[in-house]
């Protein structure tokens, strides 16, 4: 049997939307505003707590300065460095080469169409508009 | 009027090859050059900071990934409001370009800065305002390419993902002046009434700079060439579907 669902749809910047598609839009605006209130009041919040203390992020560095002498560190920070360089040349590279692997398929897909469009215009296949007009005789 | 109508999609592929595989190996070698400079004035010249020590050359590129995180999210909500008025593919593959590119900067940034915070803070994740900013802009942009990876590029989806783009402005400026408007504990050296780099430094830090804004312009070209491909494959497609080309595939 056939269902019945109820195709409603509106209006949006000229075209028309379906209604589960403005609903699903709705509940993502939704969630989006839900975040952006949690964060600015987290961080209302904790800006009240530090002007309370007295300004404790008064505290954050203002300036680099270079080192005179020997290097003497408390926490070693060769490994943070090692992994933060890493991670950028490792997510530059996954990248790069998901459009490496983006562009080699489209350029298949692109070839494999462009050779049926050419066979089929050797062939004498019906354009576009014919093939169009065919469908709307057989209708 | 839409430029997809205005041209015929198998001319536009071989002109986009054309034309790309010329000027792309140039800003590619450009681009290597640069970085490879700049990773040697990093670890080579740049002197080890006073009370960070070593893990201060984070920042090196730290920075001019948030800067490139900052030219692809504007890159997206630029040409998603030009595209909300003119409709046209062109502008629609950079804002898709914009939005990629720009959360692979992110995701940059959010790796680098807590491996930084572990030495400076004591922890990797602190909820400061720079940092929930980011994150929440990072999260705004996931949403925006779900939406477009789900939608099978239909009007509709091409429309809400374009507000959605142009939400990211305000978070964007949200991200920038969090460091100023609250006080968190992200540092505030090279903006606001920071007392700057040592002299020595400079150089690794504007090389970098460079090196990645030829990074984000090549990768944004790159990007948006790749979508253009692929919507002109989507059209061809569709004209070989029309003809009954595709009934046997």
């Amino acid at each position: 049997m056939r269902s019945r669902k109820s195709k409603r749809s509106v209006r949006f910047a000229g075209s028309r939307v379906s209604g589960a598609l403005v609903a699903r839009a709705l509940v993502a605006g939704l969630l989006v505003a839900v975040a952006i209130t949690a964060a600015s009041s987290m961080v209302t919040s904790r800006a009240a707590a530090q002007d309370a203390n007295g300004g404790a992020g008064t505290g954050r560095e203002t300036e680099f300065v270079a080192m005179t002498g020997p290097a003497q560190e408390s926490v070693p920070g060769g490994a943070l460095l090692v992994s933060a360089y890493a991670a950028v040349f490792v997510l530059l590279a996954a990248y790069v080469g998901r459009l490496a692997l983006l562009q080699a398929a489209t350029s298949r897909e692109l070839a494999r169409l462009e050779a049926a469009l050419r066979a089929a215009d050797a062939k004498g296949a019906p354009s576009v508009e014919s093939a169009q007009k065919g469908a709307e005789g057989e209708r | 009027m839409s430029d997809s109508a205005a041209t015929r999609p198998d001319a536009i592929a071989p002109a986009l090859r054309e034309r790309a595989s010329r000027v792309m190996p140039l800003v590619a070698a450009a681009t290597a050059l640069l970085v490879t400079g700049a990773l040697w004035l990093v670890f080579a010249v740049a002197p080890v900071e006073a009370q960070m020590g070593i893990v201060q050359k984070i920042f090196y590129f730290h920075v001019p990934s948030a800067y490139a995180m900052y030219v692809g999210w504007a890159v997206c909500a630029v040409s998603s409001g030009v595209w909300l008025r003119r409709q046209s593919d062109r502008w629609d593959a950079w804002a898709v370009a914009g939005a990629e590119v720009g959360l692979v900067f992110c995701a940059i940034v959010l790796v680098t800065g807590p491996l930084w915070a572990r030495k400076a803070w004591g922890v990797y994740w602190a909820w400061d305002p720079r940092l929930t900013s980011t994150l929440l802009g990072g999260l705004m942009f996931v949403a925006y390419l779900v939406l477009r990876g789900l939608g099978a590029g239909g009007l509709a989806e091409r429309r809400f993902g374009a507000a959605l783009a142009l939400l990211g402005i305000p978070n964007a400026m949200l991200i920038h002046y969090s460091v100023q408007r609250w006080r968190g504990q992200h540092p505030q050296v090279i903006s606001g009434r920071g007392g700057g780099l040592a002299p020595d430094m400079k150089p690794a830090f504007y090389v970098a700079f460079l090196a990645f804004t030829a990074l984000v312009v090549l990768l944004l070209w790159a990007r948006a060439r790749a979508e253009r491909l692929r919507q002109v494959a989507q059209r061809l497609e569709l004209d070989a579907a029309e003809r009954g080309l595709l009934e046997d595939a």
